[in-house]
């Protein structure tokens, strides 16, 4: 018999094992990660002026980007897919998006153009995930050359610069008060992410997709719409990122983004969301997001040159994410 | 060795098992762990029985009658592969479930059968006589190419797992690993995923009503486990697969199909997933087993349809075999 019953838990355990609700230690790793590197930098930077309000609020606006489309990626990833296409299509989207203000001057059509980019370049990807089941691994990195190639062939690679100052206000560039709007963009997008991950019979449903796809099949969830909706969601996410960019350097342009898609799954992934799917953690993203700014800051203000910060980041994140999977 | 024989053949146990008599021989001590009764007496010295986290019984093999060791396994004395002969189901009303001409792609060719309320159907044959696959097209998994499946003598237009659960069918699948439960989810999510659609309060999902559902279907069927929270891939063989039984109760289903499913589950779940099945069917449901275990083909069911080819060669009254013997000719295609 293999028969593994668990040891009766100490006493005293299930009260406090319920309060957790069963979470064990290493999706914490982040949190004490996130904290372990603000402390170092606290005490070994203060006199660069890491602690200064201006600089904090620094770093939250310019890992706010980066933050969104973590919260998305959280889905696609425990859904145990991959999409290698947003930070091209945040460039597509910021170029689509500055071409019908210009053409037009109404900033509403701006956004409707930078969004249909997302919701067409998800349907395509999610449309070869679900239906030709076409690994999402492929499908985006095909996509990736696609909308970076289109952004490039309809601007001739060239910024178009956006006037509209409502459309600049709204995404990224203006302030609510004291507070960035950018920060207001991401609490929305991590406010909304959690309930629907946590709260949902979707957001369950995508774990259980990415969990065991065939179980879930075979428990009822239609696990196509899953895959096909939380690519759709991861699009239309990195759409909005783009005009996010857009707004704040106030034009389109077909860099805007590139790369981004590392650095969002590294900080989905040191949020402790599983790279095979089934577990995620929305909260655990924006603090890996974070983290990655915390350091890219700290980094600068110690007066490494770039080379140095990227060795040096690299070598962080596999450390962070070395700890996470420790068991 | 833990369960070394779980995956192998006939031939390749045998290999073992000679293996295993050469390494005695070497004076190479050896722990065995199995839930095969014939196997421990076949190859052990000695056998020390483990229940609850301790050991209840150790002591020569030769000096135990099988008797002796299932009874310390399971702490109490077993009947339940007894047959029990339930009351008929009536048969004079709509069947259930009818099965007209059923043929598809995965080798089911032109069946045909009715099950009715209250009744245990079993389906005995060897694998790939078509027993798990028409399973999967009553549950939608796979689409027949011809033929009719009806609902209380409707046509059930099942064309994927969602409507059959929807038309109150139920599926304990072959392989409860990957088929049956997402292994590094905990109790409660692997019991609540067929139920979500009904603990919505708005368009959030209400986990305290969650928590309470999962807390009395672990109840009902006596599920051993430290913490609904904890993952399933942490409970035995036999609880991971109460587990997989237990989802589908929460739904109350009609038709509920097993497959294998006392497979890899030690003896004294064994029985009481036997009992479980009774009850079931004395409470009106239909129920339909899949086993390659003859015994326990022949304790729970009250009919048996014998496949052979992807086709039924036979369809037996319980009370008509004799013996696990004739069954298994029945199944070989040896007329005696």
């Amino acid at each position: 018999m293999t028969q593994t019953l668990a040891p009766p838990p100490p006493a005293g355990a299930p009260s406090r094992e319920s309060r957790l609700r069963g979470i064990d230690w290493r999706s914490y790793a982040i949190y004490i990660g996130f904290a372990v590197v603000f402390l170092l930098f606290a005490i070994f930077l203060a006199d660069d002026g890491f602690l200064s309000g201006t600089n904090l609020l620094n770093i939250f606006r310019q890992t706010a980007i980066i933050s969104v489309m973590a919260v998305a990626m959280t889905f696609v990833i425990s859904a145990a897919q991959i999409d290698l296409s947003i930070g091209s299509v945040a460039g597509l989207a910021s170029v689509c998006a500055a071409l019908a203000i210009s053409a037009t001057g109404s900033a509403l059509f701006g956004v409707l153009a930078g969004l249909a980019v997302g919701l067409v370049v998800g349907m395509v990807n999610g449309s070869l995930v679900t239906f030709l089941g076409m690994p999402s691994f492929l499908v985006t990195l095909a996509m990736l050359g696609i909308a970076s190639g289109l952004a490039q062939l309809i601007t001739k690679s060239a910024p178009i610069p956006i006037l509209n100052d409502a459309f600049n206000a709204i995404f990224g560039g203006g302030n609510l008060g004291p507070i960035p709007g950018l920060l207001l963009w991401t609490v929305v997008a991590v406010a909304i992410g959690w309930v629907v991950l946590n709260k949902t019979r979707f957001g369950r449903q995508v774990l259980a997709t990415g969990g065991n796809r065939v179980a879930a099949e075979y428990t009822g969830v239609n696990t196509r719409r899953i895959t096909f909706t939380v690519m759709l969601v991861s699009s239309v996410v990195a759409a909005i990122a783009g005009m996010l960019y857009a707004g704040r350097l106030e034009s389109g342009r077909y860099q805007w983004g590139t790369g981004d898609e590392l650095s969002v799954i590294a900080a989905v992934i040191l949020g402790g969301t599983s790279l095979f799917g089934g577990a995620g953690s929305v909260i655990g993203a924006l603090f890996g997001s974070l983290l990655i700014g915390l350091i890219n800051n700290g980094l600068i203000l110690a007066g490494f040159d770039n080379s140095q910060q990227q060795i040096i980041r690299g070598l962080i994140i596999i450390v962070a994410v070395a700890l996470a999977r420790k068991k | 060795m833990d369960e070394p024989t779980a995956s192998l053949t006939k031939t390749e146990s045998e290999a073992l098992f000679e293996l295993i008599g050469r390494l005695k021989a070497q004076g190479v001590g050896i722990v065995y762990v199995s839930h095969r009764m014939e196997e421990v007496y076949r190859i052990c010295d000695r056998i020390s029985v483990l229940r609850d986290g301790g050991v209840v019984l150790s002591d020569a093999v030769a000096d135990l009658s099988p008797e002796q060791i299932v009874a310390a396994i399971v702490g109490r004395e077993v009947d339940a592969l007894e047959w029990v002969e339930r009351p008929a189901a009536t048969k004079d009303t709509t069947p259930l479930l009818e099965v007209r001409n059923l043929t598809a792609a995965n080798g089911v060719t032109d069946m045909s059968f009715t099950l009715h309320a209250g009744e245990i159907l079993g389906l005995a044959g060897l694998m790939g006589s078509g027993r798990t696959e028409l399973a999967k097209l009553i549950f939608g998994i796979d689409r027949p190419t011809s033929g009719e499946i009806l609902l209380r003598g409707e046509p059930a237009g099942i064309a994927n797992p969602r409507i059959a659960i929807a038309k109150g069918i139920a599926l304990v699948p072959e392989d409860r690993r990957l088929q049956g439960l997402v292994l590094d989810h905990s109790v409660r999510d692997n019991l609540l995923l067929p139920l979500l659609p009904g603990l919505n309060r708005g368009p959030l999902i209400d986990d305290r009503r969650g928590d309470g559902l999962a807390a009395r279907l672990i109840e009902r069927l006596q599920i051993k486990l430290a913490s609904a929270k904890r993952p399933v891939r942490l409970l035995s063989g036999g609880n991971q697969q109460k587990v997989v039984i237990a989802k589908w109760l929460g739904r109350d289903p009609d038709v509920l199909i097993l497959d294998e499913p006392t497979a890899g589950v030690d003896i004294g779940t064994k029985s009481e997933i036997i009992q479980r099945i009774r009850e079931l069917a004395d409470s009106g449901k239909a129920v339909i087993v899949i086993s390659s275990e003859l015994a326990e083909l022949l304790a729970v069911s009250d009919r048996v349809l014998v496949l052979r080819n992807g086709t039924f060669t036979d369809d037996l009254d319980r009370r008509d075999i004799d013996d696990e013997e004739s069954l298994q000719l029945a199944i070989q295609g040896v007329r005696s």
